[in-house]
């Protein structure tokens, strides 16, 4: 029976005040066992980023907590990682340089960090590419430095933000298979949003499709099938089409929600 | 609640300044400093006053209106010879290679020299007055603008011209329907730039050209008075009529290039 | 190592119009139809420059006290400003307190300031110096803050949750963050710094030479050769300034880390 790692109660976040005030997420429970894969999905808007960015520590809960290892989560700090959408790359570093960029504050030495990130850099595939500066990467390649810059110090947590969002489609493809293979090397517990049923479906042990705002769980999908999946395994296509069956109603409470601003 | 709005950003904006007028007036009460170097805003005020109305003996022997009546016509003139000739130039550096690669170097090398280093010169040719603040008000103006628009017209996009074209536009239309709204953007960055230099350009060499009227004259002038309260409160007319027209270029601003969506900075 | 042929036609280009101007102005005033009086020609500019160099180096101090006055105003804004820049951008509260005022105080003209301060530091050196001062000052902290405080927000996060500290955040994230910003005021400011120093050599009657000075004076005596040099060596002066100085800082920072596009 896996350990659980991450724990959200009865999580809370309003956003703004009086006329303006915007309630992301209520009522919010949820649990990430050890070691898991586990997608959040949703409708826009529905606040799955905004719980990853309070699991992060970057955003605070209005009410409730979030309980990493059984100690409550207050701010940001190096036990966990962070893959943003807009990688967020230090473009005045070298790939080497943003790998180590963590090891550097944790006060590790050069010799260590320098093989700690190199040996990361080839696990994501890009040896050869230590010296360059991120703008000649290509968005693939960029997002590739974000995971492993992620991993250097290997956080107990990571949390990825619809970390290929800004990928075109076949990018898009290369990098779910190239995180499927990263992540049966290190089986870290990972925390992936995604709007996408088909990367949550190919990448999940475990899926949680949210609610419309003001966003809650609606439902748990496990997902036991052997990795590296196949788009178009009949079973593959069954839990996509139960996890879809539960978000499409949520996408449309949300477009109907949505007020026009006069 | 725009109205609370409105209050509230005005009071953020005002507040330090009244602090910073609080503690000016204190410091040169207490005459920390030296009294020759720092006047009290509770006697610049008045004096402001004193200048703005005409038949009050104030140093001036005229209303203060009447400087800021003149250099703005001064750069009024300046601006409007700038643009058509900035404008008109520009576009044929950027339609027309030839005449790009001729101007080009020349306006590179021209356009970095202070528009009062022009001052002299002209003042040998021109004399005194208007004629030489003007002019020189212009040449510092043109630049701007023949580089904006220069600019402007040469990224006109290929593609834009080719489905003008495609649709069947003749050179005149493509040249009214496509570059002009496109360069628009630039010529207005070029426009802004126009007005703060000739803006500056013209209260300084009014400081070493002009006779009798003109902001940057009596600020110059009243040095000889030994009293820096009239070279304050000049300076603070100089802030509002700044202040002034910078908000008029935002509401033509708006009104146009960022209601079309091509804001440029 | 050959040289290739566009690198001499491009210099070529470059100098091309300037040889055109020059051969039909020499033309003009050699053919009468500009008086000599009021437009020298180039011969005779040219001569005037050689006179200033010999038996005199004249035009050698002038440039001399020109750039002392200037590199000293310039160090003094750059220091202050960026380090005023820097704490308005690091710190909410002082940028709401001084922001207003700034925003007040960057709108006179330079020169406005000048009367002002030979009222309080008299005709001499010190006046041309602080306003230098002042011409770049204003540039640098305005970009310098807004430099700071445009750094995205992401950015500082993923430092924060790679463990970093304030400090470690300000070094690493905000200040190379800035930089385009920054290295946008220095360039602005020199040139802010080359027009207040013409305009106030100009203003102060107390100081002995200098390029501005120059023109000036050359007017007093009616010597339009001196005028039209002055004029040159202002024109060079602030080109070279910006391309030899800006440039070669800008292509080691900014342009090789793709911030900014390169030229």
């Amino acid at each position: 029976m896996k350990k659980v790692k991450v724990q959200a109660i009865d999580l809370n976040k309003t956003f703004g005040g009086g006329n303006d005030k915007v309630v992301a997420i209520s009522d919010f429970n949820l649990e990430v066992k050890e070691n898991e894969f586990t997608v959040l999905v949703g409708p826009s808007g529905c606040g799955k980023s905004t719980f990853l960015y309070m699991v992060a520590g970057f955003e605070k809960p209005t009410g409730g907590k979030i309980l990493l290892d059984g100690k409550p989560i207050t701010k940001p700090g190096p036990d966990r990682g962070f893959v943003f959408q807009e990688f967020v790359l230090y473009p005045w570093r070298t790939v080497l340089s943003n790998v180590t960029f963590g090891l550097e504050i944790a006060g590790v030495s050069k010799e260590v960090a320098k093989e700690t990130a190199m040996r990361l850099i080839e696990m994501v595939g890009l040896n050869g590419f230590e010296n360059a500066y991120p703008h000649t990467l290509s968005g693939g390649m960029k997002q590739r430095v974000g995971i492993a810059r992620a991993l250097a110090y290997d956080p107990e947590v990571l949390l990825m933000d619809e970390p290929f969002g800004s990928l075109d489609a076949q990018t898009r493809k290369v990098m779910q298979g190239e995180l499927t293979r990263i992540w049966e090397k290190m089986k870290k517990t990972v925390i992936f949003v995604t709007h996408s049923v088909i990367e949550a479906t190919y990448l999940a042990d475990k899926i949680i499709v949210m609610t419309a705002r003001p966003g809650r769980v609606k439902g748990v999908i496990d997902v036991d099938l052997p990795r590296p999946r196949d788009y178009t395994g009949k079973q593959y296509l069954r839990i996509r089409g139960k996890v879809l069956g539960l978000l499409e109603e949520e996408v449309m409470k949300s477009l109907g929600k949505t007020p026009r601003k006069p | 609640m725009k109205v609370k709005q409105i209050l509230r950003s005005g009071l953020l904006f005002l507040t330090p300044i009244a602090l910073l007028l609080l503690g000016w007036e204190v410091v040169a009460t207490l005459e920390i400093i030296n009294p020759a170097l720092v006047s009290r805003p509770s006697e610049i005020f008045p004096l402001l006053y004193e200048l703005i109305m005409p038949k009050t003996r104030s140093f001036l022997g005229h209303s203060i209106f009447l400087d800021i009546y003149t250099s703005l016509y001064r750069l009024l003139y300046a601006f409007i010879i700038a643009v058509v000739s900035g404008v008109t130039l520009g576009m044929l550096m950027g339609r027309n290679k030839l005449v790009y690669r001729f101007f080009d170097p020349l306006i590179t090398v021209l356009m970095p020299i202070p528009g009062i280093a022009w001052a002299p010169i002209f003042m040998l040719w021109l004399g005194f007055g208007d004629p030489t603040i003007i002019t020189v008000g212009a040449l510092a103006a043109f630049f701007p603008i023949v580089y904006n628009t220069a600019a402007g017209v040469r990224s006109v996009e290929k593609k834009l011209v080719w489905s003008a074209r495609s649709m069947g536009a003749d050179e005149k239309t493509i040249f009214l329907k496509v570059f002009l709204p496109w360069s628009a953007a630039y010529i207005f960055t070029g426009i802004k730039l126009a007005l703060a230099r000739g803006w500056r350009t013209i209260i300084a060499v009014e400081m070493i050209a002009a006779s009798l009227f003109g902001l940057g004259f009596i600020i110059f002038d009243a040095r000889d008075y030994l009293r820096p309260s009239i070279i304050y409160a000049g300076i603070i007319v100089l802030v509002v009529i700044y202040f002034l027209i910078e908000n008029m270029i935002k509401l033509i601003e708006k009104r146009t290039i960022e209601k079309w969506g091509m804001v440029r900075s | 190592m050959t040289i290739t042929r566009s690198q001499i036609i491009k210099p070529f280009y470059f100098v091309l119009p300037f040889l055109i101007v020059i051969g039909l102005w020499e033309l003009a005033v050699d053919m009468g139809t500009v008086s000599s009086r009021l437009v020298p020609s180039p011969s005779l500019i040219t001569l005037k420059f050689y006179r200033l160099m010999t038996p005199e180096p004249i035009l050698l101090n002038v440039l001399y006290m020109s750039f002392y006055r200037l590199i000293l105003g310039y160090a003094l804004g750059v220091l202050i400003g960026v380090s005023l820049g820097i704490l308005m951008g690091v710190s909410n509260l002082l940028y709401r307190v001084f922001s207003p005022i700034l925003s007040l105080l960057i709108s006179v003209p330079t020169l406005a300031w000048v009367p002002l301060l030979l009222v309080t530091l008299g005709p001499g050196e010190e006046t041309v110096i602080i306003a230098i001062f002042l011409g770049s000052f204003f540039p640098i902290v305005y970009n310098t803050l807004n430099g700071i405080r445009s750094v995205s927000k992401h950015r500082v996060w993923a430092a924060h949750i790679m463990g970093a500290d304030k400090a470690t955040v300000f070094f690493e994230v905000l200040l190379p963050g800035s930089l385009v910003s920054i290295i946008t005021g220095l360039r602005l400011a020199i040139g802010y710094s080359w027009r207040a120093l013409v305009g106030a050599e100009m203003l102060a009657a107390g100081i002995s030479a200098g390029v501005g000075q120059m023109i000036y004076a050359a007017k007093a005596f009616n010597d339009v050769e001196a005028m039209f040099a002055g004029l040159i060596i202002i024109a060079i002066g602030g080109l070279l300034l910006d391309r030899l100085l800006m440039d070669p800082i800008e292509r080691k920072t900014v342009e090789k880390w793709g911030m900014v596009k390169e030229r």
